[in-house]
This record gives structure tokens, sequence and C-alpha cells, in this order.
């Protein structure tokens, strides 16, 4: 045989196996893949989550809409190719597993003609032979046997003196053992795992799909993908949306005041909702959105179309937020998460300060505007005759209905927050920090103050491991994953979020971009108001805290020095659950801890009159200033070490949207 | 020796294919080959920036039409030539307005570059903002020529008033807008008269706490 030929593929022994190969690859991970999105949302956690019997009128519209858009989900252009390709790699494993039969090609092979080991020697060898030729020899088969039968016996005798011939000859043995070939080693062929047909005719049917795949389909496909690629922004919305974003923005007059439906308007521009509600004009979908806020329904367009619209808000104000902060805009951004919320809980865009009421269901808003209450804690002092009065509530079901969510609505209290550079004590010039919140989540019904005098010392103390010094964000994902949110007006599922946003105090503007928080144990808001209240007394006890972090991407000031911050961590699916907090970063150069220091006279500590002297004389006192704690009256703001911060606290006070004055005057049913 | 044998044999093989196989090619035949490649290139490349000059001037402009610009140029093209101080007041709005932006997109330029590193927006929006960066640049040396064409010298002084009026401008803007802002703020929250009232008559008593040091 010539070198020069290879063995074509005639018989279809191997390129099966590689065709397999080729649809398997690009067919079982995509088939994963798909099978694990379409079952991800089952598999969530519903820990905490609102379950509530509420059923709003468009209840029956937004079922239809979810199913439409499970539906698309299972028989889109995707699945079908999967499908096809399953088809493929059937036939073509039922070809190969028919195909085995047959091709198996016969080998010649003495010993196991003669059933015995290759290490058997010649004697065996003879004894073996012996006794079956005398059983297969022609001259000695009982004469009952078939022709058939017959012949077979016969073609076993030949091969059996074959055998023996070939192993009763020493080189012949020898090459079997050494080699497994009667003759010797063996020139190793190659072969083209394709049939003969594809290349020897000519060649022209492999080079013409050799050209179209190389030179037709491989830049087709790179350009669609590429084209797809561009055309979509990393937060997933069109770039042609983004860029009318920015133009926005950037036009945007602080000589005006910005709403909600401000951004709303903004958002009917883009080219997402163009698509969903075609050939309206941007008032009517402004107007579209304004009448879902207001948990009305019913003209305009087709319900199907406005849900479809409705569905597509988050992407687009999450866009938009993520601009914003680009442009370290907060009015915008705040603005946004505003819209996120109002949208998710179909609360009014006019009703301002009793947001917290309207987000509820059953609720009646002409009731709920008229009442002297605006908050969730307050609403919970109340008795039931007055709770129906201003939620505007006729029967006591759907009451119930409206308290069980209130209820359930977690609110964050802070009960220390700072920053934090693993492995340092403080935050010296130019390290990355980050910021480290400890919240006390509860549920409205709960009465009493938490703070973080409450707990034991140590409850806050997080011990640094050598993980916790790699990454310090690991210990958010030990929390459990936030449930879905309740927002039964909204088309599709919703997760519950919490977005936090940076800012500088003196001039307001942003520092990083969003962080959303997305773990957080729920499980105070299972605790009943006796539970709380016994826990309250007992340091703690049932009480878990829940960690929020926030990574700070740029280093911190390379000189040093206080440093003051806003930070606000907003829910993006509640109302009345927000914080906004003051925060001082003290940069400082580590101090080494030298036996000198004993002889320093101490700085005087800000909370005594010798410190505030010294503050204003601009000189150090000692606060662990980046610290903020929550206090809530003025006795504990005396105690708390965080002084540092009373006049900022002052400051604030006209954007806190603390509820707590109200919510801790105690139940006068319960004295 | 089977080896042997068998190797001679290839090269014998291979001896006689290759003396089979010799074709004569024209000289030309590169020749025409260098100039095929040569001519698809040279055409591409031509399509290429026709299409890209065509697509530049296509952009849409980052910023509404100038009026102030229009209105300078209606009035310098006007036959009895205007009074020389409303043709200078003209110019100042002009530049007012360019220096305007200019300052605006020297503010968004960290911005926008983090939020197209980011992929936060596409390269069409990225490219316009480079093309209207260049042309306030050049607006501006027009802007210097037009003011030495009105009187030499002029342009060192021209500057820095214009810049005073440019912030000026924006001042008056800010605190022009108060009032409206304001009652825009209150119909937001729903301050309306008669709540304000109530707030104030429903005003808590201040609770002076005596255990307070």
């Amino acid at each position: 045989m010539s070198n020069s030929k290879y063995n074509y593929d005639e018989n279809s022994e191997t390129w099966p196996y590689f065709a397999i190969t080729l649809v398997g690859v690009l067919v079982i991970p995509s088939t994963v893949s798909s099978i694990s999105s379409l079952f991800a949302k089952e598999t969530k956690n519903t820990n905490g989550a609102i379950t509530s019997t509420f059923k709003p009128l468009t209840f029956q519209l937004i079922k239809k809409f979810q199913s439409k858009s499970k539906a698309s989900k299972l028989f889109n252009a995707r699945n079908l190719l999967l499908v096809i390709g399953w088809g493929i790699l059937l036939y073509l494993g039922n070809y190969v597993a028919h195909k085995e039969i047959e091709s198996t090609a016969v080998l010649f092979d003495p010993f196991e003609i003669l059933g015995i080991a290759a290490s058997a020697t010649d004697k065996e060898i003879k004894s073996i032979y012996r006794k079956l030729s005398i059983k297969y020899h022609p001259d000695k088969l009982s004469s009952s046997l078939s022709e058939i039968e017959k012949q077979k016996a016969e073609e076993t005798f030949v091969l059996i003196n074959k055998a023996y011939k070939s192993l009763t000859d020493a080189t012949t043995k020898e090459n079997f053992l050494k080699y497994g070939h009667p003759d010797g080693p063996q020139a190793i062929t190659q072969g083209i795992a394709l049939p003969k047909f594809l290349i020897e005719s000519q060649g022209t049917v492999l080079v013409l799909a050799y050209v179209f795949v190389i030179a037709i389909l491989l830049p087709f496909i790179v350009r669609y993908w590429w084209n797809n690629v561009k055309s979509y922004t990393k937060k997933g919305i069109r770039t042609e949306t983004s860029t009318m974003f920015v133009e926005k923005i950037l036009n945007y007059k602080p000589t005006t005041l910005l709403t909600p439906i401000t951004i709303l308007a903004w958002i009917s521009e883009s080219e997402e909702i163009k698509e969903a509600l075609p050939k309206l004009p941007q008032e009517d979908i402004v107007e579209i959105f304004i009448a879902h806020c207001s948990r009305q329904m019913g003209f305009l367009a087709k319900e199907q179309d406005k849900l479809n619209a409705i569905s597509k808000v988050p992407v687009l104000v999450n866009g938009l937020l993520d601009l914003a902060c680009h442009f370290r805009n907060s009015e915008i951004a705040l603005a946004c998460i505003e819209t996120l919320r109002s949208v998710a809980s179909a609360v009014p865009l006019s009703g301002i300060r009793k947001q917290q009421l309207l987000q509820l269901p059953n609720v009646d808003s002409k009731a709920v505007e008229k009442s002297s209450i605006s908050t969730l804690g307050k609403l919970f002092t109340l008795s039931e005759e007055e709770q129906k009065k201003a939620l505007g509530i006729e029967s006591s079901a759907s009451l119930k209905e409206a308290l069980d969510v209130a209820s359930s609505i977690p609110l964050l209290k802070v009960l220390k927050a700072q920053f934090v550079v693993p492995g340092e004590d403080g935050v010296p010039p130019g390290s990355i920090a980050h910021i480290s919140v400890k919240v006390m989540i509860k549920s409205a019904k709960h009465h009493g103050v938490v703070t973080f005098r409450t707990f034991p010392e140590d409850k806050f103390h997080e011990e640094e491991t050598f993980e916790t010094l790699r990454d310090p964000f690991k210990m958010l994902k030990d929390q459990p994953d936030l449930p879905p949110a309740f927002a039964p007006y909204f088309p599709t599922s919703m997760k519950t979020q919490w977005t936090s946003l940076l800012a500088i105090q003196k001039d307001g503007k942003l520092v990083e971009q969003p962080a959303t928080t997305t773990n957080l144990d729920l499980s105070n808001l299972k605790l009943s108001p006796e539970e709380f209240k016994a826990s309250l007394k007992d340091k703690g006890k049932d009480f878990v805290i829940g960690t929020i972090k926030i990574p700070l991407t740029q280093p911190a000031p390379p000189k040093e020095g206080n440093y003051e911050f806003r930070l606000m961590i907003k829910s993006n699916n509640y109302f009345g659950t927000d914080l906004d907090l003051p925060l001082v970063m003290v940069v400082k150069n580590p101090t080494e801890k030298v036996n000198e220091k004993i002889y320093e006279v101490p700085a005087p500590s800000d909370d005594s009159i010798a410190g505030a002297m010294a503050q204003m004389r601009g000189e150090p006192v000692s606060t662990s200033g980046d610290e903020y704690f929550d206090s809530e009256d003025e006795e504990e703001l005396v105690e708390a070490d965080g002084l540092g911060l009373d006049d900022e606290d002052d400051d604030w006070s006209d954007i806190d949207t603390d509820t707590d004055d109200e919510e801790d005057q105690e139940d006068p049913k319960e004295k | 020796m089977s080896s042997e044998n068998f190797t001679n044999s290839t090269y014998e093989d291979f001896a006689e294919e290759a003396t089979e196989k010799i074709t004569k090619i024209s000289v030309y035949t590169p020749l025409i080959y260098v100039a095929i490649i040569l001519t698809a290139l040279i055409t591409f490349s031509k399509i290429y920036r026709k299409r890209y000059i065509n697509k530049l001037s296509h952009t849409k402009p980052f910023f509404p039409p100038n009026i102030q610009k229009q209105v300078y140029f209606e009035l310098a093209a006007q036959d009895p030539k205007p009074n020389d101080k409303v043709l200078k007041a003209a110019l100042f709005r002009w530049a007012s307005e360019s220096i305007r932006r200019t300052i605006k997109l020297k503010e968004c330029e960290q911005s926008i570059t983090k939020m197209y590193q980011a992929g936060s927006i596409g390269d069409e929006l990225f490219t316009r903002y480079n093309f209207a960066k260049k042309f306030e640049e050049l607006e501006i040396q027009n802007i210097a020529k037009e003011v030495e064409g009105i009187k030499k010298g002029w342009a060192p002084s021209f500057f820095p008033l214009l810049q005073e009026i440019t912030f000026n401008e924006a001042l008056k803007r800010r605190v022009g807008a108060i009032d409206s802002l304001n009652a825009d703020q209150a119909k937001q929250w729903g301050l309306t008269k008669e709540y304000l009232e109530k707030l104030v008559a429903n005003r808590p008593q201040m609770k002076i706490d005596v255990k307070r040091p």
C-alpha cells in the first residue's frame, strides 16, 4: 500500500462520530442553559416573600401576559434549532449503533480460536488442539447435524488448524505476541474521516462548502452577532435609547423640577417603548404610565400592549440610573428609583406624602389623601375602625389583606455604618475601602426602638480571617437571597432589591455607581409583636442583624482629613424602607503603637466642653468619627460614640425619611 | 529491508509526479493577479471612506441649532449695516452660547469616556461627542476671527468679558427659576395653603426634657 494515498471513510465508520461530537458540543451546553433559564425562577428562595390573596382588577390580564411571555420563552427560534440539533444527534446515534454490527472486521486471533491464554506453553497448545480437532473433525461429526451446522463445524476446523499452525511456528508466534499480527509490525495507516465522494469528485463539493462557510457564512454570523452586541449597551438597553438618555441628561436644566413624571416622559421616548406601543404619541404613553400608577385601566391602547410596555420600564429606568450615576447627578438618580417603585407597586405619582399607605392593596387613594396619617408605623397604632377609615377600606377581609402586606414590608433601621478597610483599623490614605452597614430589619407592626445599644457589643464584631481579607463581600452571599417582591400590579415578577447611592455632602454629587443589595435575611419579619418586645428586652436575642456592604471603586483621598458623604439606601420596590444617613470617612495614617504614647495627654473627648472647644479650634478630638450610629433620641445622641456627626444629623433631618417618632408612640390600647 | 524498499519506491513516485505536473504560466499571470488585488483594495477603501464621510456629515448634532449665531450672521448680512453696537451684542450672544456649550462638553468629558469604557453608550454617541468637541473648538476660532474683523486687537479682552457674561447669564437663569421651582415643589408635595395652616395649627408643643444634663 502506498503512503501517498489516504484511506477514505467509505464505510462511514468514523465520520458519524465526528459529526456527533460536533453537534453535541453545540447542542448539549445550549440545552442545559435553556433548561436552567426556564426553571430559574421556580427554584428561587421565597423565605420572607409576601404571600397575599389580593388580586388586582387587572389580575386576569396579567396572568394572560405572563403565560404568553412564558410561551414565547418556550417556542422561539433558539429552541427550534435545539430540537433540530437533537434530531440530528439522535439520527446519528441510531446510525452509529446499527452500523457498528456490520462493520466489525473479523480479525484472526489464534489464541482466541483455541481458547487459551497468550502465555500457554507448547504442550498446552498441543493438547487443546487435539481435543478441539477431535471435536470438530469432519469425519467425526455426528450424522444427526444439519447441513448448515456441518458446514460451520468444518469452517471451525479449518480455523483451528490454521491457528495451531501459526502457533507452532516460532517466528509467527513471536510476531503474534509482540505485534498482534503474524507478519510482524504493521504500517500505520492514516485516513480521512470523510467519505470519498466529498473529496475525490474533483473536490468541487467540499471546496464550495468550504468557501461558503469561510467566506460567506462566517462573516455573516460575526457581523450579525457584532451588530447585536453593538445595538445593546451593557445594561441591556438599546444604544439609541442610551444616546437619547444622555442627551436628556445633558440638556436637563437644573432650574426645572425633576419628578418621576419627567423620567417617565423620557422613557416613553425610547425605542423599546415605541416598539411596544406603536403609533401612540408620547403624551399618551405617559398617560398610560400615570394611569398604571393610579391603578386605573381601560383606555388608549390594548391592555396586553400596555402591560408589555410597563414590563419594560425597570430595565429602562435602570439604564437611565446607570447613566445618571456616570454623570454624578443625584437628582436624576433619586427620581429614577422613585419612578421604579412607583411603577412596581402602582403608587400614584402625585401623592408623595402618602406613598407608604398608597402602596398597600385595596386602599382608596382619596381616603388616604384625606387622612392625617402617612406612615405604616403609625397605621399599626390605630384601632381597626380608624385603620379602615384611614385606608378607605370597608370590609374586614380587605383590611386584613392590606395589613398583612403592610406588616411584611421590610423596614430597615441602621445600627452601625462605617468605612472599612480590610486588615486595617481605620482608613489609611489611598486605601480601597468599602462601606459596611449593619441594619435591623423590622416590620411596621413591631413597636420599640432597636439601636446599636440593644445588642451586646460582640454581635457587631466581624472576625477577620484570611477569607474575609481576600474577599470582604463574600459574607453577603451567606445571607439568604431576597425573595420576589410583592408587586401585584406589575406584569412580571420582580426582585426585592435595595439600591445604594453614595454622594458627597459638599456638592451632592454621586461618587460611585449604584450598588444593589440582593441578599438579606428577612426572618425578623416573622416575629410577632410580643416576641419582638421580649427579644428587645433580652439584648436582641432573636434578632438577625443584616449586613449591607457597598464597594468603593475609588481609593480613599491621599490626604488625611475628614470627608463627608451621604449614603442613600433606597428600596426598588417599597416605600418607607429607605435609609439616608451621613457618613464621615476619617482618613488617617495608621498610628504605630509605641510605648511613648502612654505619656501623651489624651485628646479631649468631644462630648465634653473641652472637646467642643477643641473642635471649634480645629484640633483633633477623639471620635470614632467614621462610624454612624442610629440615634433615636437626644439621650442616646449624647451617649453614642459617633458624635462628630451631630451637626450633620441636624442638617439632614429634613431629608431623613425616618418615621420613628410616630412609630415609637406606644400603642394606646396597650396601656 | 522492506522499509528501505518502501522509502525508495515513494521517492520514485514523487519524482515521477513532479516531472508530470509542470505547467507553463504566462509572465502576465502574477501581474494580473497583483492588479486585481490592488484594484479591489483601492475600490474598497474608496467606497468605505466615502461612506464614512457621508455618515459623519449626517450625524445628528449634539446641541440644538445655535440661534444666536444665525441672528448674528443675518444682522451682518443686512444691507444698510445695523449699528455697530447691535452687531457687537449679537456677537456676544453667539459667543456666550458657544462658550456655554464648550464648558458643558468639558464638564461631561470624563463621564462620557467612562460610560464608553463601561459599555453604557454606543460608538455613535462617542463619535458624535468628539465631533461636537472639535466643532466647538473651531467655532471659538471662528469667533476670534470675527472679533478681530470688527476691531483689531480686541480678542484678548473679549474672551474674559465673554466668560463673565456667560456666568452671569447662568446665575440669572438659576435665580430667575427659584420662584417657579418653589411653586412646582409645593405642588409636587401637595403643600397647599390650607395644608400649611393646618400643619402650623397642629404643631406639637416642644417638650422640654428635664432629665437632660
